[in-house]
């Protein structure tokens, strides 16, 4: 890391790599980042990464922008390519859902195509290419939480946030689903009862909605009430 | 005040009920009840009665009997509260319990006996019930809800006599209880603004519609729940959701009574157990199947927060009951045994407005004034049973009115006398003439003056209150005309004795209970099945924990 770059800007930067993109209200929560006490401190910390060309802002259609890595910043970081490209409309849901969770480690950890990678290494199943496609995290329950019996476990879930009609998103399942049982390591997950969809939603409306439709798998939905700053 | 037949026997013909007093109606058969508690246990159960064709009820101290053609009671069923002063058994219609009851007495009156003989009937009769004991676990009513429930009195699709559910639900401290999760009993997808709305109405921290203070605090609460992304799924989920919501110093301020009672009911477990816990309540169910769930938040010991409680439940049950059940024939009773220790507001709201939903209450408080501004909105309850009232209290005055004036003769005496004297003295030709005279006399008269004058006196609320066994009954368009009659209990249904041992088994007993505070107790495994997929799975199970464990240590801190 270059010398000028304080500690905590090498946090944001880790985390613009980890996650893909941050808003600034959100990036307050993540770990190592806790100190910076108001959004206004961060924004302007996040607006001078970017004067010095190691992170590049995307506005949404409401609210704050999306900060993410520009080319500089991705290479400092090793952070994929694909991460400094202009993210699209749909691009850019999954990226504010993301930075809307991402802080909550204890529950939820996303991991890169690296580490799912190294996963498959480590379960002794079939490897999966390094530049797999999709998000993927690492889902720990809750050790009380004994309404799904799945007390303190870790389970793989597929990130799926996507502006989609209830039906499409169904249909969207079940194609994605379809695709991942073609590889050793996701037809055992799912064999094994060890994996699920989580869907971020923008209301509890559209979690009603989603709660009605048969999915193929454990799907999990997530209210997320900044997704209605990217939906038109 | 009438003292002898309280009957007005040709409104009962006329609403289609037959009775007899000291003479048979019929030749068909007849079944006999010789006290109070046979008299209950028969009207209640509709399987006996529709056994014969005739009910008579032996009056009490050598007092005629009362004959019922039984046929006019399972068409429209009775109730039996007491006996008259004259010694004939008092029955009310379960219709005349439609426009809420209310029960008026100071303490050891036996207000709450009274509520325990209603409820036991309308629970026999097939109806559900809630019962929310606003102090602490009274024997009592708890035993007549119980064997209420256990009564086979209700038949189920194949014919047979059944019980009904009972479930039983304390704060008190060291003492068993099912736990009640009242955030899990919502099953509809609620919008938030309304689900904000209701928990703010049952804490009591709405009603400042004119107070623009309190108006504020309110709207920030408001506001607040609905800012909370994910309300969870109990309340301790919820206060959790609440603190994570980002505030400015203003609206922090603002809410902080709002967080302080949730922070407060969220510590409480048995309010807070999953819904899937094996001890938790199920409220639309035991609502479906017309049970009873006996509720008490125990304010004796816990004030305030007891009454939330009370307050929240009650909320959930009306709410449930409207949106599940909204058959008004369906009715459900809830019976609030020391009402005013509950947020007046919502009292007076309930009795203006839940009888449209088949949902009626039943009250017992000290004295109409401990209502406060409210006394006049919940005194208009149909039923209305009086057990004594401090002289010239707001209680008393109401009785005064209820009984009306009666037609009084004021007698008056008049004594007159009366002299007169004259003296004269005339000139004419004839000469002089001079006269005197003397007329006396004596007047005697006695008059009847008509006027009105109050039939209850305060030496009648004297009277009440110095026999513990007598009461006052009065029901706006039911059996008795318009004025109260006196009447006196005539005995009980279910012994004392016998009410403390089945409470204490109630309250150590209760199948599904829990002792809250205490660890859990650890339950065995299962015998494992073998299952070739379980050990890859718990392998792959740890390696997916490994993993997951390793990412979150090399996370910055």
């Amino acid at each position: 890391m270059p010398k000028q770059l304080s500690r905590t800007d090498q946090v944001l930067l880790y985390w613009l790599a980890r996650t893909g993109g941050l808003r600034a209200e959100d990036a307050r929560k993540y770990p190592g980042l806790e100190h910076i006490r108001t959004t206004e401190a961060m924004t302007k910390r996040l607006d001078r990464l970017c004067a010095a060309g190691y992170v590049a802002a995307s506005p949404l259609l409401r609210g704050p922008r999306l900060y993410r890595l520009s080319q500089k910043g991705a290479r400092l970081t090793s952070a994929p390519n694909s991460y400094t490209a202009k993210p699209t409309a749909g691009k850019l849901v999954q990226l504010v859902s993301i930075s809307a969770v991402g802080a909550r480690v204890k529950e939820v950890v996303f991991v890169s195509p690296q580490q799912l990678a190294s996963l498959a290494q480590d379960l002794s199943v079939d490897p999966i290419p390094a530049n797999f496609p999709g998000r993927f995290a690492l889902r720990t329950f809750p050790a009380s939480d004994a309404a799904n019996g799945h007390d303190g476990e870790t389970h793989v879930f597929y990130w799926l946030a996507e502006n989609r009609s209830p039906e499409n998103l169904v249909k969207r399942v079940e194609t994605i689903i379809a695709k991942l049982r073609t590889y050793a390591l996701f037809a055992s997950l799912i064999e094994l009862d060890l994996f699920g969809v989580a869907v971020a939603v923008p209301s509890m409306a559209a979690k009603a909605a989603l709660e009605q439709k048969p999915f193929p798998t454990k799907t999990e939905f997530w209210v997320l009430e900044q997704l209605h700053d990217v939906i038109p | 005040m009438k003292s002898r037949c309280p009957y007005d026997l040709d409104r009962l013909r006329n609403k289609g009920v037959f009775l007899s007093i000291g003479r048979r109606l019929t030749s068909g058969k007849l079944i006999r009840a010789r006290n109070l508690r046979e008299a209950a246990d028969i009207l209640s159960d509709r399987l006996a009665l529709a056994q014969a064709l005739e009910l008579e009820i032996v009056g009490l101290n050598g007092s005629p009997s009362l004959f019922i053609y039984i046929p006019s009671l399972l068409a429209r069923p009775h109730i039996i509260v007491g006996y008259h002063e004259s010694g004939l058994p008092i029955l009310i219609a379960v219709e005349d319990l439609k426009g809420h009851f209310c029960v008026v007495g100071l303490t050891q009156a036996g207000k709450s006996l009274v509520l325990g003989l209603i409820g036991y009937q309308l629970v026999r009769l097939g109806h559900g019930a809630v019962f929310l004991g606003m102090k602490a676990p009274d024997p009592m009513p708890l035993a007549h809800m119980r064997w209420a429930c256990e009564s086979k009195t209700r038949l189920d699709d194949q014919g047979h006599r059944v019980s009904a559910p009972f479930a039983y639900f304390t704060l008190e401290f060291n003492t068993r209880t099912r736990s009640l999760n009242c955030q899990v009993q919502w099953r509809w997808n609620l919008p938030k603004w309304l689900k904000a709305g209701v928990l703010l109405k049952s804490l009591g921290r709405d009603g400042f519609i004119n107070d623009r203070l309190g108006h504020y605090f309110t709207t920030s609460e408001q506001a607040l729940l609905q800012k909370v992304p994910d309300w969870g799924d109990s309340l301790r989920e919820l206060r959790d959701a609440v603190e994570r919501v980002k505030q400015t110093r203003e609206e922090y301020k603002s809410t902080s009574g709002l967080r302080h009672e949730l922070a407060q009911l969220a510590e409480i477990d048995q309010l807070n157990l999953p819904a899937g816990h094996p001890s938790s309540i199920d409220v639309a169910a035991m609502l479906k199947e017309r049970g009873v769930i006996y509720f008490d938040p125990c304010c004796l010991d816990l004030g305030s927060v007891g009454t939330a409680v009370a307050a929240y439940f009650l909320q959930t049950v009306i709410f449930i009951k409207r949106n599940l059940i909204p058959d008004r024939n369906k009715r459900l009773y809830i019976f609030i045994d020391e009402g005013q220790k509950l947020p007046l507001s919502l009292v007076a709201g309930w009795i203006e407005q839940l009888a449209a939903y088949g949902m009626h209450l039943g009250l017992t408080v000290q004295n109409i004034s401990q209502l406060g501004d409210y006394a006049e909105t919940i005194s208009m309850t149909q039923t209305r049973i009086v057990f004594s009232a401090v002289p010239e209290g707001l209680t008393d005055r109401l009785i005064r009115s209820l009984c009306g004036t009666a037609k009084e003769w004021a007698p008056s005496f008049s004594v007159g006398q009366s002299n007169s004297l004259s003296a004269g003295e005339s000139v004419g030709p004839s000469g002089t003439t001079v006269s005197t005279g003397s007329v006396t006399g004596e007047q005697l008269g006695f008059s009847l003056t008509e006027h009105d004058a109050p039939a209850w006196t305060t030496n009648d609320t004297l009277n009440l209150n110095n026999n513990t066994d007598e009461f006052l009954v009065s029901v706006t368009a039911g059996h008795f005309g318009p004025t109260p009659i006196r009447c006196q209990r005539g005995g009980v249904v279910i012994p004392f004795d016998v009410a403390n041992a089945l409470a204490e088994d109630t309250l150590k007993n209760s199948p599904n209970g829990f002792l809250p505070g205490q660890p859990p107790v650890k339950q065995l495994p299962a015998p494992a099945t073998p299952n070739p997929l379980a050990d890859k799975r718990a392998a792959w199970l740890a390696t997916l924990k490994a993993k997951a464990e390793k990412i979150r240590n090399s996370l910055p801190r």
